[in-house]
C-alpha cells in the first residue's frame, strides 16, 4: 500500500506522487491522475470541471431519492450553484465529490422536507395495504405465503438480477421508495427519515416493511418464479 | 401470541431498529414453528444483501446526466461563474 501526495496542475488533472507506505520520505514513482480519486483534497479544482467529474455520481444519488429525472437534474443543477457560492468555504479534508455530494444532499432533504409537509399522509400508514390484504388474511394468518425461492445464492452473481432489483425499487410507490432509498442507501435512522417525510419514526417503520414485502413481491415474480409453496 | 402478519412486521423491523427482548423472544419462537414465516424474514434478510450490493455498485455505474440536461447544466452554471460575486 502507497500514501500519496498531491500537487494540483492548472488542468484539472493533477500529479500524484506515490510515496512509500513504510518510508513516506521515499517516493516509489508518480501517476498522473484526473481530480476524481478519492484522495483528500486541500483546495477545489476550478468549478467548470465539476460537473465533467462529478456529474453522472451526483445525478445518480439525485435520482436515487428523488425519483424523477427532472427533479434530479434540477437538484444537481442547484447543488453545483450552492457549492460555487460556498466554495470559499471548503476546508479541505474531504474529497472534492464528497463535499459536493453533501452539499446535494441537503438540497434534497428540504425538498422531500416541503414534499413531506404537502403530501397526502394517510395512504402511508394506513391500517391496510393492498399487498398485505393480499397475503393475509383477516385473523393474520398467511393466506398467501411468500414462494420458494431457486437458488438466491446464485441471484447475487448475476448482473441481470441487480437490473431486476433496481425495477423494483422503482416501482415502489413514491413516498415508500424515499423512504426505502433514505434508509437502505443513506443508512439514516428512522427518527431522521420521520423528520425528513413528515411523519413519526413509527409510521416509519411500517412504510419500511411495507416497502420490502412489495420489493419482495416484485423479485418473486420477475426473478424467481412463482415456485411452488 | 403474536400472528403471522406482526411477525412479518419485526422481520423487516428488526433492520430499523433494536427488538425488545420481548420481541425478539417472540419472533425467534413464531419462526421456529411458522414455516411460512421462517421463509419471509429469510427472504428479506437475502435481500437486504442485495441492496448492499447494488447500493455498493451504484456509486459506480448506472443512469447518467443526459446531453441536454449536461449542457443546460454548464451553461447555468457559466452565467453565475461570470457574475461577480
Amino acid at each position: 500500500m502507497n500514501a500519496a501526495a498531491m500537487a494540483p496542475s492548472a488542468t484539472g488533472r493533477q500529479t500524484v506522487e506515490v510515496l512509500s507506505f513504510i518510508d513516506p520520505s521515499r517516493t516509489i514513482g508518480s501517476i498522473e491522475t484526473a481530480r476524481t480519486c478519492t484522495t483528500m483534497a486541500d483546495s477545489l479544482s476550478d468549478p467548470a470541471t465539476w460537473l465533467e467529474h462529478y456529474g453522472d455520481a451526483l445525478y445518480r444519488y439525485a435520482l436515487g431519492r428523488l425519483r424523477d429525472p427532472s427533479r434530479a437534474e434540477d437538484a444537481v443543477q442547484d447543488a453545483l450553484l450552492a457549492a460555487l457560492q460556498a466554495r470559499d468555504s471548503f476546508r479541505g479534508g474531504s474529497t472534492e465529490q464528497t463535499w459536493l455530494t453533501g452539499i446535494l444532499r441537503h438540497k434534497i432533504l428540504d425538498q422531500l422536507r416541503a414534499q413531506g409537509r404537502a403530501a397526502e399522509r394517510e395512504t402511508d400508514t394506513a391500517d391496510e395495504d393492498e399487498l398485505e390484504r393480499l397475503h393475509f388474511a383477516g385473523t393474520g394468518s398467511w393466506q398467501q405465503p411468500a414462494g420458494r425461492w431457486n437458488d438466491p445464492e446464485g441471484a447475487l452473481g448475476e448482473q441481470q438480477f441487480f437490473i431486476n432489483l433496481e425495477h423494483c425499487i422503482e416501482e415502489l410507490p413514491e413516498r415508500l421508495g424515499q423512504a426505502f432509498m433514505l434508509k437502505e442507501f443513506d443508512g439514516l435512522a428512522g427518527a431522521e427519515i420521520g423528520q425528513t417525510l413528515g411523519v413519526t419514526s413509527n409510521n416509519v417503520w411500517v412504510m419500511l416493511s411495507r416497502a420490502r414485502m412489495r420489493i419482495r413481491n416484485c423479485l418473486e415474480h420477475t426473478w424467481f418464479g412463482r415456485a411452488t409453496r | 401470541m403474536m400472528n403471522c402478519k406482526e411477525i412479518s412486521r419485526l422481520a423487516s423491523e428488526r433492520f430499523d431498529r433494536e427488538l425488545g427482548l420481548l420481541e425478539r423472544m417472540r419472533f425467534r419462537m413464531h419462526v421456529l414453528m411458522c414455516h411460512h414465516c421462517r421463509r419471509y424474514a429469510r427472504q428479506l434478510a437475502f435481500l437486504r444483501r442485495a441492496i448492499r450490493r447494488l447500493a455498493a455498485a451504484r456509486a459506480t455505474r448506472g443512469p447518467r446526466l443526459s446531453a441536454e440536461a449536461r449542457a443546460r447544466i454548464a451553461r447555468r452554471l457559466d452565467t453565475a461563474t461570470q457574475d461577480p460575486r
